[in-house]
């Protein structure tokens, strides 16, 4: 399997990224892993951006399409990458665990995305919604309906995984009546 | 610290003088291009005149004749182009250790169909007693700014040499038209004179060789030149003897003013301004530089280019401007760099940013190796002056 990017940036409840791709990193909500020592280190990738290695040099706008940038400026495309910013929902050891992993991610591990196995073990414990709901990225609630629709999708659309979904959510926002609404509204399935 | 309310009225100072100047300049700018005019056509003579003449000056030996006003046109979307700049750490003898690092940086971009970029630089220490010593005449002495500067040359040449073949042997068929920038002259005037000099000179004779080898023009790009090497020649044929000989020169003596001080404060970009419209080239000029006799069969040449934003003085190897197809690609590369880059060519300003070494990278180089002698147990002894430098008493 391929990596996807690599750690630049590191701490207990969250990791950056500079993807491998410029142009083409993950997409918002979608789940990522990195392997650090010998723990697997689980998340969900809640910002994307892509901007000039140096922070002195801002890119400008050239007025070209891309095909005659690249054959125009091809230089522009080394000293620009793409970067993200995954949020940490769990770890896994011997076993997938739902919670902040003891050691952070270390730097410069590579990053994967997760495939079929690790979105089951995701699926299985409920404790990302409340990480995700609580996890301070500006974008909670828009994050939390795309990991649903991600991990619903995952399933073959399993009704019950959804009423399960459903009611860790009423249970955690059952002081916020409004807030549930909108993020099952969100959910657009 | 800068007294800035003392330092205002010297930079008025300098301001007003420099008013002053600007108006002498429009006059000797009308002399000049009426002298251009005159000489149009009467190159031959105008060679001669040059040739027998007798003056310190560097002056421009026409090899075109002074009609030749070409405009810029497109040959090709696909061509490669490779730049090379260097940049340096100078040693510091209040360090923790004398020594000092030389960085190259390059680029090879590649255009068109199957384009491409690759920019790197690689650093080089010196720290050896060779490295950090030199002996002449019995003497030993710390290498100075000048011996590095030219060690730095030397290693710009080399990569230029390493690319060309590389590009050479990746690019078989698809990119047959490529040029390599050098950043600045390709004359090597300053190393005239210099115990290395016949070394440095081989060793850029060699990158030359391996170019011509590879018909791969190199060319020496000089932003904003001050050189007035064809108002020398201007000058020389405004001076009414038949033979000139500035040495004994008849109106020194009588203390007229001279009849070349005409034109002598605008420089040949100041004029060029004048003559060429956006994308066109001068006619080509071979240089008198002496340092050139030691160039053997790569005597330089050069025209000057107006980019669209500025004069550019261009230079070649004659190999390059005695073939039509050669020359007309590095007009049009010099133009087409220029013009992706904003007014300076795209390549050599990025070779440029590869290079550079900011102060923050020297204080990073020199942080690294303290901690490097502290991790390894050897004492590290700055002098007191670097140490007040960074913290200061108060």
């Amino acid at each position: 399997m391929n990596h996807i990017g690599e750690v630049i940036e590191t701490s207990t409840l969250r990791f950056t990224c500079q993807s491998v791709k410029l142009n083409d990193g993950p997409d918002f909500g979608s789940f990522v892993k990195a392997i650090s020592n010998d723990i697997t280190i689980y998340g969900i990738v809640y910002n994307v951006s892509t901007m000039s290695d140096d922070q002195t040099r801002r890119p400008v706008a050239f007025g070209l399409s891309e095909e005659e940038l690249k054959m125009q400026q091809p230089q522009i495309f080394e000293l620009m990458h793409t970067y993200f910013d995954v949020q940490i929902i769990g770890y896994k050891k011997d076993r997938y665990i739902g919670l902040i992993p003891p050691k952070p991610v270390k730097i410069h591990a590579f990053t994967y995305q997760c495939d079929n196995i690790d979105l089951k073990d995701i699926r299985a414990d409920l404790n990302f919604i409340k990480y995700i709901l609580n996890g301070k990225t500006g974008v909670e609630d828009e994050l939390i309906a795309a990991a649903i629709r991600t991990l619903y999708y995952s399933t073959d659309h399993e009704e019950s995984y959804l009423i399960d979904v459903g009611k860790e959510l009423i249970r955690l926002l059952k002081n916020d009546f409004d807030r549930y609404v909108t993020i099952k509204r969100m959910c657009n399935i | 610290m800068l007294n800035r309310s003392k330092l205002i009225p010297l930079i008025n100072t300098l301001v007003e003088s420099e008013k002053k100047v600007f108006n002498t300049l429009i006059e000797d700018l009308k002399n000049a291009l009426d002298e251009f005019n005159k000489v149009k056509g009467a190159e031959d003579e105008l060679i001669k005149k040059i040739k027998s003449s007798k003056t310190s000056w560097l002056t421009a030996l026409p090899i075109e004749s002074l009609n030749d006003i070409k405009p810029v046109c497109e040959i090709t979307k696909d061509y490669s182009v490779i730049a090379v700049d260097g940049s340096q750490i100078m040693p510091d003898r209040h360090e923790v250790r004398l020594c000092y690092l030389i960085n190259i940086g390059y680029v090879i971009f590649n255009y068109g169909k199957n384009s491409n970029a690759e920019l790197k630089s690689e650093p080089t220490l010196y720290f050896n007693e060779d490295d950090l010593y030199k002996e002449y005449g019995g003497i030993k002495t710390l290498i100075n700014a000048k011996d590095i500067t030219f060690k730095r040359t030397i290693m710009e040449y080399n990569k230029v040499t390493e690319c060309i073949s590389r590009v050479q042997d990746e690019n078989k068929i698809a990119f047959e038209n490529k040029i390599a920038f050098i950043d600045g002259t390709l004359i090597e005037w300053m190393v005239q004179g210099d115990p290395n000099e016949k070394f440095i000179i081989d060793s850029i004779l060699r990158t030359f060789d391996t170019a011509q080898k590879f018909n791969t023009p190199i060319v020496g790009y000089i932003s904003s030149p001050k050189s007035n090497d064809f108002i020398n020649m201007l000058r020389i044929s405004l001076c009414p003897q038949d033979l000139v000989n500035c040495n004994n020169c008849p109106y020194l003596k009588n203390d007229k003013s001279l009849p070349c001080s005409i034109i002598n404060k605008i420089n040949d970009a100041d004029l060029f301004l004048k003559i060429l419209k956006n994308g066109e080239r001068s006619p080509l000029f071979l240089s008198t530089s002496h340092i050139l006799e030691n160039y053997g069969e790569h005597k330089i040449a050069f025209f000057y280019l107006n980019t669209g934003h500025e004069i550019a003085r261009i230079e070649i190897p004659y190999w390059v401007a005695d073939d039509k197809r050669n020359l007309d690609l590095v007009h049009f590369i010099c133009y087409d760099q220029s013009k992706k880059g904003n007014g300076y060519p795209i390549s050599l300003s990025e070779a440029h940013e590869q290079a550079v070494v900011t102060g923050a990278d020297r204080d990073l180089f020199y942080s690294m190796l303290s901690n490097l002698y502290i991790k390894n147990g050897i004492k590290v002894s700055r002098s007191y002056k670097s140490q007040r430098k960074r913290s200061s008493i108060l």
